[in-house]
């Protein structure tokens, strides 16, 4: 189940934080408190004052972890990506989609450098609710529901389960 | 006025077959729900708001229409399933504007209000630059209130009052001579949401040098007409049936999500960015506030018309599948509803864990945070990875992939 890789993607020739090219590490976090040991907390808001805590140390865990190692070998710049299920981005995404659109200089553009700015945005937002929805998709549900068959035995039939998402032909 | 009304419903009805659930919502909000909007700039309040053989008024009941059925859209089955004071607080939700974590579909007698008061205004302020400007009006001196008879000056007049009596608004006054001596102790600094609205005194509408396009400057120096959308803003603060429903959420849980909804604030020259060097200084930010850049977590789904939800092409090779019923779930959670309907099937499937069945409470934080579920997580990863890197390419930037193994220490993503 667990991935043993993961991808990120590397804009190329982008010329940032003095490097050529720009590594961009994507990553998705949930608001609220999961599974715990105890289970009292489950469904609490992680940090209730200040709900932005949790991309910023999402940020720095990634930054602590991977920035250095990526500039010793690649000589590329690094930008975590952070998000969560909420919507919520983290502020160097925001810098960035801004960067992307951004020209100083030609007041005649800053009309047109706004809908840029916006449909980036949206294009972010979207993708970001989609894959909200994924986490929780039928789709996926029923791979899980799959995968711990061969560990225990499952207490309903999932050819039943089949019947019912029998439109999702596209599932492996 | 109810013709028309009458007409909208129909359509709203009609359009229930749009399979996109994105796309709805953008035909309800962009082509049904302003189609009322003329009628309210030209017909008093009043008259708009006439209940007629017991139905309400025409705008309630398009709002109605409207956002019943962008709630049967997003929350399919449970719709029929919340109880009162949760469709309430639903309704509530899909009624704030975008920056508050709402859906934008703004309550038509609010805008209504608002655009009958700009429309009319503007109205005087132009009459009075005619030559014989006193023929149009029959007589009636348009500097001076008190001589107004006409229907649409008298409902102006009633709006007036009705805004300092209701919607926090005040006469605009010239402001105190800088050399006077102070009275008393200086007036508290108020924010933007609780300062009172400055509205021109009716008798100075006539003199008044139109400035829609200035909404910050220097706005107490001398009067002028808000733009619609500033009226529109200070009659929703003020707004009384969503203020009692945003103090009385139905659940923890929505109060909470609502709360994550609201619009992010973030400065663009924060001096750990390794962005920094490449964001331009502007000059007109020197020696002012920092710039800041905003983002909106429900501006950035609802924001945009004409963008779809479902994937189309199933064959897509750079897109994950998306479905209608990946909306549903979705809304579900934006409203804060914990029950995941795409769960359902499974409510009685133990998750691999062993800890959960997948239907049971708190299903829905359950799946986003137990490790048996990562792959999901990858899914909606690189599905957001793929939206990102288009972005990129948009702006005129070549991307690879690359496929980058675990580091040490079982971290699970990056490196």
């Amino acid at each position: 189940v667990l991935a043993s890789s993961v991808l990120v993607f590397e804009i190329l020739n982008i010329q940032v934080a003095h490097q050529i090219d720009l590594l961009v590490d994507v990553t998705l976090r949930h608001d609220f408190v999961g599974a715990g040991h105890n289970g009292l907390n489950q469904g609490q808001l992680r940090n209730p004052d200040n709900p932005d805590k949790l991309l910023d140390s999402a940020a720095a865990d990634k930054i602590r972890h991977y920035r250095d190692p990526y500039r010793q070998n690649r000589h590329v710049a690094f930008l975590p990506a952070c998000m969560t299920t909420s919507g919520r981005i983290h502020e160097q995404a925001v810098d960035y989609f801004e960067a992307l659109g951004y020209d100083a200089h030609k007041e005649e553009f800053c009309h047109r450098r706004g809908v840029f700015f916006h449909n980036n945005r949206c294009t972010h937002g979207m993708a970001c609710a989609q894959a909200v929805a994924m986490r929780g998709a039928p789709t996926a549900a029923r791979r899980l529901v799959a995968a711990p068959q061969n560990q225990q035995p499952s207490r309903s039939d999932p050819h039943e389960i089949d019947r019912h998402f029998s439109h999702l032909s596209d599932v492996r | 006025v109810r013709s028309k009304a009458d007409d909208i419903q129909q359509d709203v009805q009609k359009i229930h077959i749009i399979q996109d659930p994105k796309i709805h919502h953008d035909l309800l909000r962009f082509c049904q729900h302003t189609r009322i909007a003329f009628l309210a700039r030209n017909v008093p309040p009043d008259v708009m708001m006439k209940h007629t053989n017991g139905n309400p008024a025409a705008p309630t009941l398009v709002q109605d229409a409207i956002v019943q059925a962008i709630l049967q859209r997003g929350l399919d089955d449970t719709y029929n399933t919340l109880p009162q004071h949760v469709l309430e607080w639903c309704r509530t939700i899909v009624e704030l504007p975008h920056h508050e974590g709402g859906v934008a579909i703004t309550p038509l007698q609010a805008s209504g209000m608002a655009a009958f008061y700009s429309a009319t205004a503007n109205l005087v302020d132009w009459l009075q630059s005619l030559p014989h400007s006193s023929e149009w009006v029959a007589g009636q001196n348009l500097a001076d209130p008190n001589t107004w008879t006409s229907s649409a000056l008298h409902a102006l007049k009633h709006l007036h009052e009705q805004f300092m009596q209701h919607y926090n608004c005040k006469e605009w006054a010239p402001p105190p001579n800088a050399n006077a001596p102070a009275s008393g102790a200086p007036a508290p600094e108020l924010d933007d949401n609780a300062r009172p609205l400055s509205l021109p005194p009716l008798n100075l509408i006539t003199s008044l040098r139109v400035r829609q396009d200035e909404e910050n400057g220097d706005a107490d120096a001398r009067p002028s007409l808000p733009p619609q959308r500033r009226v529109t803003k200070q009659i929703m603060q003020e707004w009384g049936r969503h203020k009692i429903a945003l103090r009385n959420p139905p659940t923890k849980r929505m109060r909470d999500v609502h709360k994550l909804h609201s619009t992010q604030s973030v400065p663009m020259l924060d001096e750990n960015s390794a962005l920094r060097p490449n964001m331009p200084q502007r000059d007109d930010d020197e020696g002012g506030k920092p710039k800041r850049l905003s983002f909106s977590p429900a501006s950035s789904v609802w924001g945009q018309m004409g963008r779809a939800w479902t994937s189309g092409d199933r064959n897509a090779r750079t897109t994950e599948l998306v479905t209608a019923s990946d909306y549903v779930a979705f809304f579900h959670q934006f409203l804060g509803l914990t029950n995941n309907p795409a769960l359902a099937p499974f409510a009685t499937v133990p998750c691999g864990c062993q800890r959960y069945f997948m239907g049971g409470e708190g299903a829905w934080d359950h799946v986003n945070t137990c490790l048996s579920h990562s792959s999901n997580w990858t899914r909606a990863h690189n599905h957001v990875m793929t939206a990102l890197e288009s972005i990129c390419n948009n702006a005129g930037y070549a991307t690879k992939h690359k496929r980058v193994l675990t580091s040490a220490g079982k971290q699970r993503a990056g490196l």
